[in-house]
């Protein structure tokens, strides 16, 4: 799958979970620069909407590449992967516990109103995404696809509980 | 001797080729025009060296009046004269506040209370898209007077936190002035590149933007001339007004007045507050003055103490939003590199110290607040338009503000593009049929962040029809969701198996269609069917005249992309396009024009492949990654 057009060659970055961001942020403004549709303002339509197409394709490609959990699965995916799917494995017991102990932790900081707690936990929930990745990052290079994919689902669930947790927060507020 | 006059392409066009563009800030208090002169943006005063224009429409017995003269008219003639009409933009009435249901007398078309809502004058039902294109007319009129000429086209600035309708409704009302939007952009935004460009600086900045009735937050990373949002927050109802009503609230409650104020009472009231409280920016007290008429008046002196005591709930509002954007822009406090002040109301201390105290600095406002949204604007126009010279173009990457998503079963919405996405977008979303020998699948288009339908604003409603008869769940029903540069959404949908298909652009039940937009500017050119038959004519000639030049353009830059039969064919289709554009037929014209568009459709393809090329040439991957 080499040669397909995928979102690490459009931003001309190096297929892999371990991005440099800041050329990622560089690559993806060089580019925006060439095929924003303001650039086509005075253009003939035909011009016009192939700006637009390229534009969305680039605003793909970085909305995908530049979050950790959506490049984890992009990833998957250029293996025929789909780690989205709900069907795909079922998570390990322990994982399942802890997740849990997490809502439990959110209602409960919730109720209290502790705002300070909850963003404690988003600090805390990201740091966990941040190793896990790490790890995903080694263990897909190392080609153990479904060790990677149970990571990345992971991830997700992560992910999730950040939102929840955002959403507490918003309510409080 | 012109034998010198050699310039470059992609020079500054020669001057008289220069297209006069403005940056219009349609406010809910004040409205301002701005352009470009000599590289500098400034805002265009009225005869009378005003650049501010009250948004104020009048109904008056004989004419209608616009600003300054419509606001002298609150007190006397209140139902008849509209303020903060951006308020009911793309608004029901049972959207309305109850503060708000009192001033005037809305009526709503469907008789459910849903639909854009209209007001009740003299002159009959207006709608808030019929009152802003009277402002907008005005700022037109004042723009054309002191550039000298006919404008080619607007950008009019909206508060982020817009949603679909209120940026429909936005759009439609300055069509209805006759203005060419070259852009809707967001106000924050605009601030930010006026700042930007001004300051020369770099790095993260949160625009703190509360206006008269609108509040938004913008976090914008600005590098090298690009403008990237990074997220937006906001409420579309908290602004400088809600200071006011909160103010003439404490005098209502102080006098224990027994009787509901009538509407003019309520105008004079309000008045007095926003007297009170701009005085309290600059004093320790002020007082609240009202003459209710027939030799009765009230008053009450109010402290800077109390004031800041009263309204400090609104502001905690503003900061929440403030928090919710750094958590959506994944930033710290002490990674944003300035807070830029941006609206009238920002002038009050007490905002001012709530973000110093949150930021550990203080905010700043070298720029006027009032203006900065009016000259961001002035400045995209005048690129939009294709003024700015390549070296000085710089980009604009916004983002939507609210998530996009479907009605599911069991009330639910399934979101399709989440807040915060960079435009333009497109996203495709798959569903299926639940009942065997289904053909047809309704679709509910909703904007929010709730989880509940009911919790979210309705977009637009619309039916999949002749869909092949299939066992419940075979087939496959892809939804297609774009958000172009305007941030305006348009959805469609197909069946991928039989290729039917279904397309939506959204604005049924607030904004107006196409067609109604055509017959009210024609409506507005009664007795003047030969006008109109010359200005079609007109347009579809410029129109030509600059797709030609175009794509002359582009074989000249070009030509080695195009076999020589492509060359040919397109090199016809431009003979023949000229020579109808001598003609006085402009249907054919336009005709013409679509055609020689469709056929260099590919062409314009292999152009932006080239351009995308060029972006990235000369950088290997090791230079990049």
């Amino acid at each position: 799958m080499n040669n397909i057009v995928d979102h690490f060659s459009i931003l001309r970055v190096e297929r892999a979970f371990a991005l440099d961001l800041d050329a990622l942020a560089a690559a993806y403004r060089d580019l925006q620069s060439a095929v924003h549709p303001d650039r086509f303002a005075n253009a003939p339509d035909a011009e016009k909407r192939a700006a637009m197409d390229q534009a969305v394709i680039v605003n793909d490609a970085y909305n995908t590449l530049r979050d950790p959990v959506k490049r984890a699965m992009y990833l998957l995916w250029l293996k025929d992967v789909n780690g989205m799917d709900e069907k795909n494995t079922s998570m390990p017991h322990d994982f399942l516990v802890e997740q849990i102990e997490w809502r439990e932790a959110i209602a409960d900081a919730k109720l209290k109103e502790d705002v300070d707690r909850l963003d404690e936990m988003i600090t805390e929930l990201q740091n966990i995404i941040d190793s896990m990745g790490s790890t995903f990052s080694a263990v897909y290079e190392g080609g153990h696809i479904a060790t990677a994919t149970t990571l990345a689902r992971k991830m997700r669930f992560m992910q999730k509980l950040t939102e929840e947790v955002d959403q507490a927060i918003a309510g409080l507020e | 001797m012109a034998l010198l006059q050699i310039s470059e392409p992609g020079e500054s066009p020669e001057p008289h080729t220069r297209r006069l563009a403005v940056g219009i800030d349609l406010g809910t208090t004040n409205s301002l025009v701005a352009t470009l002169r000599n590289a500098v943006p400034e805002c265009l005063p009225d005869g009378q060296g005003r650049a501010m224009l009250p948004s104020a429409v009048r109904y008056a017995e004989d004419e209608i009046q616009v600003g300054h003269h419509a606001l002298a008219h609150r007190g006397d003639d209140a139902l008849n004269t509209i303020t903060s009409v951006k308020r009911f933009m793309g608004r029901s009435v049972a959207d309305l506040r109850d503060e708000s249901k009192a001033r005037y007398q809305f009526t709503t078309p469907s008789g459910d209370g849903k639909g854009q809502l209209k007001i009740t004058t003299r002159r009959g039902s207006v709608s808030p898209i019929d009152v802003s294109a009277e402002i907008l007319r005005a700022l037109k009129a004042r723009a054309e007077e002191s550039l000298g000429g006919e404008l080619y086209g607007a950008v009019i600035t909206v508060p982020a936190y817009f949603d679909d309708a209120q940026r429909q409704a936005t759009k439609d009302a300055a069509q209805l002035a006759g203005l060419n939007v070259l852009r809707l952009l967001n106000e924050p935004t605009a601030a930010a590149v006026a700042y930007g460009l001004d300051q020369k600086v770099e790095g993260a900045y949160l625009i703190y933007d509360l206006g008269g009735g609108t509040f938004d937050v913008s976090i914008l990373r600005l590098t090298r001339g690009v403008f990237e949002v990074l997220a937006t927050a906001g409420d579309t109802h908290l602004g400088g007004d809600d200071f006011d009503e909160a103010l003439a609230k404490y005098a209502f409650d102080t006098w224990q007045l027994t009787r509901a104020l009538s509407p003019a009472g309520q105008a004079n009231l309000l008045a007095a507050a926003r007297a009170a409280k701009e005085s309290l920016t600059e004093s320790e007290t002020a007082t609240i003055k009202v003459n209710w008429g027939c030799g009765f008046d009230s008053s009450v002196d109010v402290t800077r103490e109390t004031f800041f005591a009263i309204t400090q709930p609104l502001v905690e509002r503003t900061l929440s939003a403030v928090k919710k954007s750094l958590r959506d822009a994944k930033l710290k406090v002490d990674q944003i590199d300035g807070v830029v002040l941006v609206g009238g109301a920002t002038r009050m201390p007490h905002v001012r110290a709530a973000l110093e105290t949150h930021f550990g600095k203080p905010p700043l406002a070298t720029m006027n607040p009032d203006e900065v949204v009016a000259l961001g604007a002035a400045i995209q126009a005048d690129q939009l338009a294709g003024n700015a010279k390549p070296g000085e173009q710089h980009l604009l990457l916004d983002v939507i503000p609210l998530s996009l998503g479907i009605e599911t079963m069991g009330n639910l919405v399934e979101k399709v593009i989440p807040r915060n996405s960079t435009i333009p977008i497109a996203k495709a979303q798959e569903f299926t049929t639940f009942k065997d020998g289904q053909t047809a699948m309704a679709f509910h288009v909703v904007q929010g962040e709730r989880e509940l339908v009911s919790d979210c604003r309705s977009l637009a409603k619309f039916e999949l029809r002749g869909i092949p008869p299939m066992v419940a769940g075979a087939a496959r029903i892809r939804v297609t969701f774009q958000v172009d540069a305007d941030g305006l959404l348009s959805v469609s949908a197909s069946e991928i198996t039989s290729g039917v298909r279904a397309e939506v652009a959204v604005k049924p039940s607030y904004g107006l269609a196409d067609g109604e937009i055509a017959s009210m500017l024609q409506s507005a050119f009664t007795n003047a069917n030969d006008d109109m038959q010359a200005r079609a004519l007109a347009e579809a000639r410029v129109d030509a005249q600059s797709l030609l030049e175009s794509m002359q353009k582009a074989f000249e830059e070009d030509r080695a992309l195009l076999s020589d039969a492509e060359h040919a064919t397109l090199t016809s289709q431009m003979g023949y396009l000229k020579q109808l554009a001598q003609g006085n037929d402009h249907r054919a014209i336009v005709r013409a024009s679509e055609d020689l568009n469709r056929a260099s459709t590919e062409f314009a393809g292999r152009r932006m492949d080239k351009a995308v090329q060029r972006a990235l040439a000369g950088k290997t991957l090791d230079q990049i990654a």
